[in-house]
């Protein structure tokens, strides 16, 4: 099923932002919340998953959902929402759809594994270099969890390293 | 990482905790009325000798408000300091057990908290802890 969800939303969009002869990167966008976005690196992104059985671990950080099954292993699964804002909802929402993503720990480690929930829009777009900005003012970890920032319809979308959002908690 | 020995597991609803054997008391029944005992969370059982404090816990180890219906069997959590009680659904005491110990992924890890690994038993995740740690993070110690 994850398979499907994913190729249903990967037709490339590619913006009028970017030059036409401009060179081209697949990126993949999450809309994390009404009217933000982040984006991840195409390669980065591995499945979608509807509603997953999500187990809570008490003392986790407070943006992780807790532990989820996939593929025969236990993922964090984790609310980039509530880590941006820094501050935890009262009542924590449902996990609703959520994006599986790949990191290396470090380089040359195996690869590895975590979610993060995706309760709006997934798709696949092409970034090029023209449409680079800066990062948005709205969190103070945009700078530590981000490799770049482009524009996307007048939205600044910073692109998010996995490892470090997998990494230890801040 | 494999471990083995002796093990309790106890659930409070969708919590699963794993336990070494000698950090839990004797199981008992709820035999008697639970009565409010002025704190919040934590309830009276039995009487004189017999007198229990009880203490119902969340899917996140935190102390219930109210005391649910269906926690049967009370188990106390041996620290050497509390003489609480805590009310589970389910109380499985494991013999000459082995599991498969997964530490929790690296993005999970916080320094005191409670929970440090966990193990899959019939397709459940139960959570690896102490009666040390569980009794300070549901009073509050260490959370």
């Amino acid at each position: 099923m994850e398979q499907q969800l994913l190729q249903s939303i990967d037709l490339p969009a590619v913006l009028p932002e970017a030059a036409a002869d401009e060179p081209r990167a697949p990126a993949r966008l999450l809309e994390f919340k009404r009217g933000s976005f982040v984006a991840f690196p195409a390669h980065a992104t591995i499945g979608l998953i509807d509603n997953p059985t999500v187990t809570p671990v008490p003392g986790a950080p407070y943006y992780c959902l807790g532990l989820m099954p996939w593929q025969g292993r236990q993922l964090p699964l984790l609310d980039l929402n509530t880590l941006l804002r820094a501050y935890p909802e009262g009542d924590a929402p449902p996990a609703g759809h959520v994006l599986v993503l790949a990191y290396q720990s470090a380089p040359g480690r195996p690869l590895e594994y975590g979610a993060v929930c995706a309760p709006w829009l997934v798709r696949m777009i092409e970034v090029g270099d023209s449409q680079q900005c800066e990062l948005p003012c709205d969190s103070d970890l945009w700078p530590w969890i981000s490799l770049a920032c482009f524009d996307y319809d007048g939205h600044a979308v910073p692109v998010l390293d996995t490892s470090r959002v997998f990494g230890p908690p801040q | 990482m494999n471990m083995s020995g002796n093990f309790v597991l106890l659930r409070a609803d969708s919590l699963r905790l794993l336990l070494p054997q000698e950090d839990v008391g004797a199981a008992e029944y709820v035999e008697h009325e639970l009565r409010p005992s002025g704190e919040a969370g934590v309830y009276e059982h039995g009487e004189g000798d017999n007198l229990r404090w009880v203490v119902a816990l969340s899917a996140q180890m935190r102390p219930l408000p109210g005391f649910p219906a269906d926690r049967f069997v009370l188990a106390s959590l041996r620290t050497g300091e509390s003489a609480l009680s805590f009310a589970w659904n389910e109380v499985q005491v494991l013999i000459d057990a082995q599991f498969e110990r997964h530490e929790l992924p690296v993005a999970m890890q916080v320094p005191g908290a409670p929970i440090e690994a966990y193990v899959e038993r019939d397709g459940q995740v139960v959570l690896c802890t102490n009666a040390e740690s569980v009794v300070s993070y549901a009073l509050g110690a260490a959370g």
